[in-house]
Parts: structure tokens; sequence; C-alpha cells
């Protein structure tokens, strides 16, 4: 704390020894007139003044906390009465002190939620104008905001309307009468809404006699006309104030600078000046830097590394280190999860920044809406609910129980009722959450703080978050301390007037009007914080990195202006002047931001554009700081700043061959030292290494072989290494009409038309199709062509064989395989039919298609099929049939006549030689290339494919 | 009227324009403020006109422009520029704050340039409420649109439109909705026009016409199903953005006014490329006289695909008329900067055999600058496109060699782009720098999926369970992490 050794300049020394009247301190950030105000409080109370008549009135909650602590430290007492004050806090205090009995203040929600109850009350005929807009939630907020600005510009009703009437303006004197009523109203009960306190306090201030022997005000800047009404009214023989006029940020929030403008002319006329100008926040100016990154995802990561390298370079202490963003959004996320992956530690300290949206909050949002949701609402709840950590069903299984409800005829919210099909531990914890949340609605329409209890002590996602947060790592404990702040804010809603979780819920759907700033807690935890720009007024950091510094951004010139804008009772602004007004407070803000550093500054940004460098709009408040444009620095492996980077840095040296022998041990240590386990290294572990060659006996199948055929790539990945997606549902029905055929043929199911489509009703499954109009069209599809097709073409015939298992030796290599269908051909001879439920377009010539061969093959190699040679015909029979109608089967099919045979023969052999020669290379190789004229629509590996775009970071080519 | 070029341009034009303009250029710069539709062709500069046109106006306001009342100037401030892609919007912008920084303007005078989807968003966002829509709709994104539209294919099943590929269902829907938005044409009038001539098409000599509108009037059902939804969830999407803001222009003179007297001077680029909602908005706001400066290419319409309406372009004149009501000037830009003069002849050629009566702009001829000499056209046929990908890079390679720079660009055009313009990559081609653009290049692909990614991610930590793979390969793309190989050992499987 800089009190106790305070040694001030010779400005400061005018204010300490300022012997009374008004007096106006101003000087840019860093002069130190927050100090020399406390200094002066604290020396006041020293000197004997009565503690209860000396004020120090400062611009927010999180001003007034820093202040009283940084006095209780300074005066070395404990001093109950310290008047440290936000202007709030003393308007309340000159109620009750005035009037005996203060008024109940409501809070920004409640205020919101009054003015939409009053709205929806109203009668339509008498809002000609905007009778259309009362039920309107963006119409009452923009009402809501007017009420404010005329209560803080100390505007009654009746002026309001004759203002409006004389600027021409249509429609306001409904919104006069409005506000006239709202305000009957809330007098009527005794209420007050944040602005209205100010405009009654300064109405009282001036009744009687002065309150204070000394007032002091900070950050005079941002103030309102109340503010500087309570003030004049308050008369205080001694009154200093301090404000820096470039500081001047939240005029969105309705504060102006007027007051500061007129202070020494028309408000107090004769007050004294002082100007302060040394700088006492940084021994130098800060330097800044100005990077530009290529894409917002390295913008984040160049952000994470830089902090990362000023903490450990550096040894910056994190919490003194910040990342700004000029606003909330879910860019933010983006950022977030930029430092999660570099494992730097941050907060968030203003509330609202992701307090609804946390992964960790996430279950008690959805369960705090659940309650208050209505049929309809509850339809679009009940997948998000039933796949989130209230419940934690498989998307799968969540969509099989709505479809089971909707098949029952009831609604798709009633899915909670359902349990069937899940198995036991899935059907218990929807059992349980369902009582859970029915206990918990008992409370919803009473207190939020209830509703939230019953959840918080229920929910198996809260023990799970408590046993998370007892393990190592950062990252559980904080997605704990999200959702404590979370309960707090639950808290705090309630305190005034618990409104139940709907009022909550419309609170913090609110967002930016919703909560205040919350006090930003200096002992919290030592981590970096992600701040908006407006909340870092009043902060200190060694240094500050800007993100998404670009033009659209900050300056960001699109903000919607209000809908009810008072600046237009005068006249409307030209859109020039709103423009250059916009500017005016960006660069205020932005210089606000940029005075937080002591040491340093970052500016980043990066190209919209892939294509395009020099279209970037690069924020130009970085020229105007001299600051030059430089490319981010990249993320190089040779200084590692993390464990992890030293960890894959060490292990890409350690298995580089052509690496020096010392360096590679150095890796080797290093690695020991911090303590890497080899075997937790994906991709890296040693296969068992038996001295023998991946596959001793080998034994493929078609679809193996015809993968390989396609790629090698994709081989490897996908039958090797098994890392393809599950087989989808065409996969699925390909199995089911596979199977049936075999039950049908094997005489295990009659050879009906009932028969089979009973079958088919029986083992249809909605769930294996994305959604209910896929599946009908393809059961459809299924009982309409496929079975009709084989019917008229193979069902009356007999088969000599189905499902025919083989496996024969061919170059020291097991093929293996099953043949759908062997039939008799009435020519002599049999054939060998595989079924196809695909599409018939790009098939192959039967003579060339490679699953034929291989059965050809097969049947002449295997002892096992013996009887049925000589095959004499093969085909592909595609029982989907024709896309024309009436969609005829698609037979491939290639008579083998006695002299084709050892023709056909040679050539399969030869195919399949070669491709078997590739396998076996490749086995010993162990280098796989993808092929560049493969077909990869179906394939699952293209995002690491080095020949497609998307893939080309993974892996590099290589030359064999 | 005609226009004369002054023998001294103002410094500040010549600046903006990075040359002397040309007597046709100097013409659509200087035009009074009154509607006017620039015909530019490809290569005339019509950017650059563009910028010049508003420091032009700047000047003319400023009383910098000899023989005109500054009253028929605009100062920047009040100016509006709508481009169609972001890009456009980003180039335009840099270009018009360039050409202004040579004029001595107060702070804040700086034109609005937006495309025409942010235009309609903000217009939607100041003044929505007053429609009665609430203020932060979520927008929906392309897979949004298509998920919210797979919750339709639960509540409704399909008797004539093929239903077993739910991508190519969801894509007919989603079109179904999007294009005839487009045209301000609703699900309900189509049913109802289709449903009316069903009887009429029974008797149509193929079934398909028959059967194909069936399977529309089906495909209309769900796409008032997928509306519905949207409007029960609150949620917009960009088409719905536009469709308000009209809603908007029309039945709020007020907002009509404002706008005017905001924006005093309103440019349109790329206006071949906008769809008849987007015209109509413009309509809408800017009819009636407004000076609107719209420039397009009657040749360049390549977004028909997505709803662009080329009448947009060539129905101007009558659409927007001047304040007294004559057609507005249709103003040419013929001369082609960029190409020499054979390469302009071998476009002539193809277009010529095109009969007049079928060409958007008859009278629309490109003059070659006689500074681009002559160029070259070769035409060449290939095998296959692997070798034609091979011999497009050998000759960018000989290019190079003769000193050129790396830009030639390679444009692509049919059914696989990435196959020829090099996306996806043969390992066996000359190695030469490349940057894919356009919608498949690099950057959003990657982005998309580091998102998917990180969803996946986030939702695997949330349930405890990890994904090693993803993750690592998540990691690794990044460049850190502890998968990447050395690039010695591409995905070679370690012994």
């Amino acid at each position: 704390m800089e009190a106790p050794s305070f040694s001030p300049d010779p400005s400061q020394t005018q204010v300490l020894d300022h012997p009374g009247g008004t007096l106006l301190i101003t000087g840019p950030a860093g002069t130190g007139k927050t100090a020399a105000l406390r200094e002066r409080f604290a020396r006041l109370l020293q000197e004997g003044a009565e503690p209860e008549r000396v004020a120090l009135v400062v611009g927010s909650r999180r001003a007034r906390d820093d202040a009283r602590a940084t006095l209780l430290a300074r005066l070395d007492t404990s001093l109950p009465g310290l008047r440290v004050l936000t202007f709030h806090g003393l308007a309340l205090a000159l109620l009750k002190e005035r009037e005996g009995e203060p008024p109940e203040v409501l809070s920004a929600p409640e205020q919101f939620a009054k003015v939409r109850e009053l709205l929806l009350a109203q009668d339509v005929r008498a809002w000609p104008a905007y009778g259309g807009l009362l039920g309107l939630r963006g119409f009452a907020d923009e009402v809501r905001q007017l009420l404010s600005r005329m209560q803080e510009s100390l505007r009654t009703p009746e002026e309001l309307s004759d203002a409006a009437a004389a600027a021409g303006l249509g429609g306001w004197e409904e919104l006069a009468r409005f506000a006239a009523e709202y305000l009957g109203v809330l007098d009527a009960a005794n209420q007050v809404d944040f602005a209205g306190l100010l405009q009654r306090a300064a109405l009282a201030a001036a009744e009687g006699p002065p309150l204070f022997d000394h007032v002091l005000v900070d950050d005079y800047q941002d103030t309102t006309l109340a503010a500087e009404a309570i003030l004049r009214g308050l008369a205080a023989p001694d009154l200093v104030v301090a404000a820096d006029q470039d500081a001047h940020v939240f005029s969105f929030q309705g504060t102006t600078r007027l007051p500061l403008d007129r202070f020494a002319t028309e408000a107090f006329p004769g007050a004294e000046r002082i100007r302060l100008t040394t700088r006492h926040r940084s021994v130098s100016e800060p330097s800044v830097e100005a990077w530009i990154a290529p894409h917002t995802s390295e913008e984040h990561a160049a952000v994470a590394r830089e902090l990362r390298r000023l903490h450990v370079e550096e040894g910056v202490a994190w919490s003194d280190l910040a990342v700004v963003v000029r606003r909330q959004g879910a860019h933010v996320g983006n950022l977030l999860r930029a430092l999660d992956d570099a494992q730097v530690p941050r907060v968030v300290p203003e509330r609202g920044l992701s307090l609804g949206t946390a992964p960790s909050t996430h279950p008690y949002v959805l369960a705090l809406r659940w309650l208050v949701a209505g049929g309809p609402e509850r339809d679009e709840l009940v997948e998000p609910l039933l796949t989130s950590d209230v419940i934690g069903l498989s998307p799968a299984a969540s969509r099989g129980l709505i479809r089971r409800a909707r098949v029952d005829g009831r609604s798709a919210a009633e899915a909670l009722d359902v349990t069937e099909g899940l198995d036991p531990a899935e059907a218990d914890a929807v059992v349980a959450a369902r009582e859970t949340l029915a206990k918990a609605s008992l409370f919803a329409g009473m207190s939020v703080q209830d509703a939230f209890r019953v959840l918080w002590e229920e929910l198996p996602c809260s023990r799970r978050l408590v046993e998370a947060a007892g393990r190592e790592g950062a990252e559980d404990r904080r997605d704990l301390d999200t959702v404590v702040t979370f309960a707090n804010a639950v808290a705090e809603a309630s305190e005034g007037g618990d409104t139940g979780v709907a009022g909550f819920l419309e609170a913090l759907d609110a967002g930016e009007h919703g909560p205040g700033w919350t006090a930003w807690d200096h002992a919290g935890p030592d981590a970096v914080a992600v701040l908006t720009a407006h909340g870092t007024v009043g902060l200190e950091f060694d240094t500050v990195i800007v993100a998404g510094a670009a033009e659209g951004n900050f300056p960001s010139l699109g903000r919607p202006e209000p809908m009810f804008d008072l600046a237009s009772l005068e006249r409307t602004p030209s859109r020039s002047e709103s423009v250059r007004a916009r500017l005016e407070d960006e660069r205020r803000l932005f210089h606000v931001v940029v005075g937080r550093a002591r040491r340093g500054v970052v500016l980043v940004c990066s190209d919209t554009h892939a294509d395009a460098d020099e279209l970037t709009q690069r924020t130009r408040f970085a020229g105007e700081l001299g600051a030059i444009w430089r490319p981010a620095p990249g993320s190089p492996f040779d200084e590692p700043v993390s464990t992890r980077e030293a960890t894959a840095l060490w292990r890409r040296q350690l298995a580089d061959p052509s690496a020096e022998d010392w360096r590679r041990l150095a890796a080797l240590d290093g690695l020991h030292a911090l303590g890497s386990d080899p075997s937790t290294w994906w991709f890296q572990r040693d296969w068992t290494e038996t001295g023998r060659p991946l596959h001793e006996q080998l034994r493929l199948s078609y679809s193996r072989l015809s993968t390989l055929e396609n790629c090698e790539l994709q081989h490897v990945l996908g039958d090797e290494l098994g890392l393809g997606r599950t087989a989808g549902y065409q996969a699925w029905v390909g199995k089911l009409v596979h199977g049936l055929i075999e039950q049908c043929e094997k005489g295990e199911l009659e050879k009906s038309k009932e028969s089979i489509l009973g079958a088919i009703a029986e083992r249809w499954r909605d769930q294996e199709f994305p959604s209910k109009a896929v599946s009908v069209a393809y059961r459809r599809l299924v009982e309409e062509r496929m079975f009709r097709n084989w019917w008229f073409n193979y069902g009356e015939g007999e088969s000599l064989a189905v499902e025919e298992f083989f496996e024969f030796e061919f170059e020291g290599v097991t093929i293996v395989g099953v043949i759908d269908r062997i039939g008799p051909l009435a020519s002599g001879g049999t054939r060998i039919t595989d079924f196809k439920t695909g599409n018939p377009d790009n098939a192959p010539k039967a003579e060339e298609s490679l699953q034929l061969g291989i059965y050809y093959l097969a049947v002449n190699e295997s002892a096992t099929l013996e009887r049925f040679r000589p095959v004499r015909a093969v085909e592909l029979a595609f029982i989907k049939g024709h896309w024309k109608p009436p969609h005829e089967i698609v037979v491939k099919a290639w008579q083998v006549s006695h002299r084709s045979a050892e023709q056909y023969q040679t050539a399969v052999r030869e195919t399949l030689s070669a491709l078997i020669a590739e396998q076996k290379r490749l086995i010993i190789d162990e280098v796989y290339r993808p092929n560049p004229q493969a077909d990869c629509f179906w394939c699952d590996f293209r995002t690491l494919c080095p020949i497609w775009p998307e893939g080309r970071q993974v892996f590099e080519v290589a030359d064999r | 009227m005609s226009i004369v070029r002054p023998s001294l341009v103002p410094p500040e034009i010549f600046a903006a324009m990075g040359a002397a303009p040309t007597d046709e250029q100097w013409r659509a710069i200087s035009w009074p403020l009154e509607p006017c539709v620039l015909i530019a062709g490809a290569g005339s500069g019509k950017t650059s006109v563009m910028a010049a046109r508003v420091v032009y106006l700047a000047l003319a306001a400023l009383g910098g422009i000899d023989g005109v009342d500054p009253e028929q100037g605009v100062l920047p401030g009040n100016v509006l520029c709508l481009t169609f892609t972001n890009k456009a919007t980003d180039n335009l912008r840099l270009r018009v704050r360039r050409a202004l920084s040579t004029l001595e303007l107060a702070e804040g005078e700086e034109p609005e340039v937006l495309n025409y989807h942010g235009f309609a968003a903000s217009l939607l966002e100041r003044y929505g409420v007053l429609a009665g829509f609430e203020p932060g709709a979520r927008v929906l994104t392309q897979a949004q649109r298509s998920e919210l539209c797979s919750s339709v294919l639960d509540r409704m099943t399909f008797e004539h439109a093929a239903a077993t590929w739910q991508p190519s269902l969801v894509s007919k829907i989603l079109e179904l909705d999007e294009q005839p938005q487009n045209h301000r044409v609703r699900p309900v009038q189509i049913q109802a026009h289709v449903a009316a001539r069903l009887e009429l098409l029974k008797n149509a000599r193929s079934n398909r016409v028959y059967e194909a509108a069936e399977e529309r009037l089906e495909l209309a059902e769900a796409c008032a199903r997928y509306r519905e939804l949207k409007r029960e969830l609150g949620v917009i999407d960009f088409g719905d953005q536009i469709d308000r803001a009209i809603e908007i222009a029309e039945r709020y003179p007020q907002i009509v006014a404002d706008h005017r007297a905001r924006f005093r001077a309103v440019l349109l680029d790329e206006y071949q490329d906008t769809n008849v909602a987007q015209a109509d908005l413009m309509h809408a706001l800017f009819g009636d006289g407004h000076p609107v400066t719209a420039v397009g290419d009657p040749d360049q319409n390549i977004y028909a695909w997505r709803g662009a309406s080329l009448y947009n372009l060539l129905e101007f004149p009558e659409r927007f008329p001047r304040s007294e009501g004559s057609p507005a000037a249709r103003l040419p830009l013929y001369t082609n900067f960029r190409s020499g003069a054979r390469i302009l002849a071998a476009a002539d050629t193809i277009i010529g055999p095109i009969p007049d009566a079928q060409r958007p702009d008859p009278d629309k001829e490109l003059r070659p600058d006689p500074a681009n000499g002559e160029g070259e056209v070769a035409v060449a046929r290939h095998m296959d496109e692997w070798t034609e990908a091979r011999s497009i890079a050998e000759r960018v390679v000989a290019l190079r060699a003769t000193g050129a720079a790396w830009s030639p660009r390679v444009r692509a055009r049919g059914p696989r782009p990435e196959g020829v313009g090099g996306a996806r990559q043969d390992p066996a081609r000359p190695s030469v720098p490349r940057r894919v653009q356009g919608p498949r290049a690099r950057r959003p692909a990657r982005d998309a999926r580091i998102e998917a990614d990180a969803r996946v991610h986030d939702r695997g930590r949330r349930r405890g369970r990890a994904l090693p793979f993803r993750r690592s390969a998540r990691a690794a793309r990044r460049g850190r992490g502890p998968v990447r190989p050395g690039a010695d050992q591409a995905h070679r499987l370690p012994r």
C-alpha cells in the first residue's frame, strides 16, 4: 500500500494543505489524485476532524472497497464509521439523515422488472404511437433507460413532455405520462431506482444544515447532474473534487462530463484549481508494442504466450498482468480457451462476462431455466438438459428418449418421464434428476436461492466439481470457483426481495444491463485478469495486453444509440458529429486502458481475411501512440516457457536422429527432470518390440484391401490403428438387410411378405437414424424396394449357400471373407452374388471388382468351397435398384466362360498379388503416403491428411 | 448532360486514383447529386472511381471545386457505401480512408462502409424494436441453420421427397427457405402456386414434373415449419434480417427520412450481385431521387445461384428515377486498365457468338488501355486434372524465371476447383508458394474445425472423459503439444 510511505510532490502538498473552501484537482492518470485525496482524508481524521462529518465519495463500489482497505491500513485503527461512499451510498445516508426512513432501492434488474410489469399492464389505447411495443422486452429496456436518464438529468415528466413537444418529437407524451405513473407507483411504495435515489437526495440535500464539514470527491469526470446537485445541496464548507477530464468513459451509462466542465464556473463559482502533473504511477512511460497476427486463433495464442513469457522470463506476477477486450462477446470465450490451453491462470472478475455461459455453471442455469419454462420451451430444453451434466446421457440415448416420448404421443419434454431403453445407471440418473427438479420447482416461484440450493445439494455434478477441485489442477478449481461466484450472484439477487427464478434469469439474460461491476478482489487468486475496457478503470498492472485492437472493435463506432435520446430534445446531431463524439469517447477509453500499465502495453489484432494482409484495419490509436505494427512473435520451441512446451521440444530433440548426441542426452535429462512419463506419449510410444514384423501372419479381407487400394494413409489410420468413425446408419441398414436375407435363405424366417415385414417392424430402430424423417424414408426403401427386388430376383430360387465363410492362403497371406450368396446356374456351374444396399451409380464393372475376384479365387482355392466349383458367373446385386422408377434391381454381372476363366483368374491374381506386395512393403517400411488420386469423399481422416488443407499442419509429406 | 474534365484535376482526386482520371471516369466521379448507375467493365478501376467520388463530394462540400455549389457536395460523414463481401468492404474502407487522408477533415468525417447484410443488420438493431422485433435476436450460422432444420425432420416425414440422406434433404429445405426469401416470396405463396397447378401437371407428358411438384409441396411444408421454429425460438438468419429491414423501411417513413438525412449520398458497389430483397431495401430507403450511385458489371453477375438478380442493375435507371421522374443516368466505364489488347480480344471472341438480344448489355465494349500492350493468351488441354495442375505449376515456375513476381493467379472454375487450384496438393508437384482464395481457403476451414474440436474437447472435459486423439491432433495443429513429429519422420510409426 502506498499510503504509509506517502511523500507528496509540491502540488499534492498544496492539496493536503488546502485550508477549506472549494477546490478542483485535475490531472492525467497516474498523477496521484486518488492518493492525495485519501491522504487528505486520513490527515483530517488524524487532526481531529469528526469521522462522521468527513466523507470521501468515489465512483464505484470497487474504488470504495479499495479506498476503505487503504485507509484502514493507513489510519491503523478500526473505524466502523469511516465515511467512504459511492454517490449512491452518500445519497442513501443523506436520505436516512433527513427523512428518517430511507426508501428501498431497486437494483437495475428490479427496475427493469418493474418497468416491464407496468408496461404490460398499460391500456394499449392510451399509447397510439407505441402501443404495439408494450409487450417487448427491448422496448421495456429502452423505456427503463429513458427513465434513468430523465432522473439523472433532473428533469420531471412534465418538462420531458414539453421539451419533446417543442422539439416536434411525436410519441413522447405517452412516455412522459408513463414516467409520471412509474414515479408515482415507486413513491407510493417508498421505492426508488438508482437514478431516483440521487434525484431525491439532491432535493433533500439542501433542506437543512450541512451534514459534512469535509467532502472529498474522486473520479468526478464520470458523474451526473443529480450528483452535482447533491454536492451543491450539501454545501460543505470544505469540498475537494478530483477529476481527469480525459478519463470520462461511462457516457453509455448516462454519466456526463458537464458537471466537471462547469465546476468552477456555474456550479461552484470561485473554486480554486490545482493541476497535478507529476506522474507517480510509472517511472517511465510504458512501452507500447503493436502486433498483427494472421488469424484470431493465432492472436489469442500470441497473447497467451506473451503472458507466459512475462511471467516466466521477467518474473511478473500473474495478478500483475491483464488482458483487455473492448467488450463482452463470444470471442472472449475463444480467448479464455487459448489461455487455458497455455495453462495461464486467469480470472474474469466482471460478472456477466462468462457467468451464465461457463461450462461449469451451465447445468445449473439449464436446470433453473427448466424450472420456469412452459411446455414448448421445455420441448426445446429437454435435449440440452438430458445431455448436460444435470443428467449426462449421450446424445443418442437422449434422442432415443425424446423419440420414444413422441412415439407414445407425449411431448418431447416428457422424455424425462421415460427410462425405457436406458441402461440401469442411466435410468437412475434420469430418475434422480427428475426428483431433484421436482423438488427445486417447489421454490421456483418464490426464491431463486432456495431453488439453487436444492440443485446444488442434489445434482451429482456438484459433487464432481468439489471432488475435482480437491485434486491438482488449476482448471478444476477454477470450475468450482466459477460456480461459487454464480452462487454469490444468486444470493445477491435474493437479498433485495427475492424475485424468484424467473426474475433472476431475466437479470442474467439482460447481460450488460444486469448486475453491475463486482468488487475486484486484489486478494483473489494469483491469476491474469481478463477485463473489458471499462472494467479496467481504477486498476493498475505491470503490463496490459489489448486483444482485438482493430478498427471497428476498438474504436468501435457501431454501438446502437438509445431509441429515446435526451440529446435529441435539443437537436438531432448529424452523423459526422455523432461519429466524432463516439471517436472521442473511444479514444478516452483507449487511453484509460493504456494508462493502466506501468511498464508495457501490447496491442494485438488479427487479419480478418486469409489472403490480403494490407486489408487489415488496425486500430488508429496505435499510430497515435507512436507504435509500429509488426508481426506477432510466433511460438518458437527453442525457448520453452512452460513445462508443456519444454516437454514437446525435448521430446522432439530426443526423437531426432540427426541431432548431436549430447543434445539428445540433454533432452532426455530434461524430460527426466520434468517427470515426463513416456508411457503417456501418445503416438510416440514404441510398439511392443517383439523383434518381429507388425503382422506375423497376415490376414486380409476385401474391405481392408480396398481401403489400401484407395489410400495407404487411410488404411493405416483406419484399419491398422482403428481410428475410423463408427459406421453410420447406412451400414446398420446393410447389416439388417443381409441378416434378414440370410435368415430367409436358411429357412429361419418364413419366405413371405408378412413375415419379412413383421421382422423388419420388430427390428427397426428409429434411434439409429439422424431423424424420424430419414428413418421412415429408409424403412420404406427397405420394404418397398430392397426386399421387393431381392424377392423377384433371388427370393424364389434356391441358393446353394448364403453367408459362406472362406479362408485361403495366397502368397503367404491368409485371405478371409464371407460370400453373400452362391446359387446354381441353369446352364451348369454356380454364380456368386454379393448384395449391395448402396447406390449403383459409381460401381465398378463386375469383371473389375476386386471383391468378386477374391470370392472367385476363394471358391477355386479353398477346399471347403470345392463343392461350388466351377463358378460360371459373378455379380454385384444392387437391390436398392435404379434411381428411376420403377427402381428395378441393378445387377453388374460377369460371365466366366471356359475360355475367359483363366484370363480372369490371372488378372485377379495379379491385382491381389500387387496389393499384398504393397501391404508387405508397408509393414516393413512403416511409411504411409496419402494417395492424391484417392476417393476421399467418405474418408474420416481428411483433417489429418497432408494433401488436404485441413491436415497439412499435422503431418508433413514424407519422401520415401 | 455533358461534363468536361477540367484541365486541372484536383490533386486530391489524382491522389485517390493514383493517376489522372480519364474523361469517362471523371464524368462518373463528378456526376451531380442525383441517381446514376455506372456500367463498369472488368478492370475499369471502379473501386478507385468510387473512392474518388467520395473525395470529390467532400471537395465540393468544402467549396474546393470551381463552379460547383457546396450544396452539391457531401461531407464523407454523410456518405454510405455498401459492398457485397467483407473483403470488398475492408478494401473500399481502406481506399477511402487513404484517399481522404489528403484532405483536411475534422475527425469523424468518415463514410459508413458496410456490406449489404451488415447494413440490414444495423438497421434492424437500431429500429427493430419499433417494428416489434426483440433486439439481440441470435443470427444463426449456416451450421446452426442445418441443426435447427434437422429438428424439423423429427416432426414430419416425407412421401415424395427423397429423404434417405439427411444432409441433402436439409440443404434442399434450407435452399427453399433462402432462395424465395431472396426474391421475397413466402413458402405459402409457393404452396399456393404449386397446389393450384397440380391438376394441370397431372396431364403433363412426363410424370417427373408432377412428382417434382409434389416434392416441392412437401419441402415447402417443411420450410414453413422451419420458419415457425425460428420464430418460436426467437432466432433469425441472414435472409430474415433483410426481410425485416425492408418491413421496417416500408412501414416507417420517419426511419426513411432519418436515413436520407444521415446519408446524403449513397454508393452501391457490385450491384449486379444484389438480390431482389436487397434492391427492395435500397429502393424503400433511397428511392425517389435520392442521390444513389450504383456500380456494377452486367457480365460479372456470378452470384445468380444465391439469388442475385441482374435486373437490379439493368432496371436501375427506371427504378431509381431522378426527382422529376426521368430515368437515372447510365454512365459507362469501358476502358480496361488491367489486360492487354489480345486478352480483351479473346474475351470478345468468346462473348461474340451470343446474340445481342441475350446479352444483358449489348452496348458494352471493353476498350484496352494502350499502356497494357498486347498480352498473351494460351490455350492448353490436358489428360486429367493432375497433369493440368502440374503443367500450370511448371508454367508459373517458368514465368518466375523470366522475372515475374509470385503473383499470377490460377483461376479455377469447374466442378472441382480444389483439384486444379491447388487446395488438394499433389506432393509431386513443383513447389510454388501459393495461397488459396475463395470459400475453400485455408483458414476458415481450419478455424471452424478448431472450434468444433474445442467444443468436443470441452464436452469431454466436462464429462471427465479425455479425448486423447482429437486433443493431441488439435495441439499438434497448433504447433505445440506433445505429438508433432519431426518433419523427417512424418507419419512414420516409431520403432
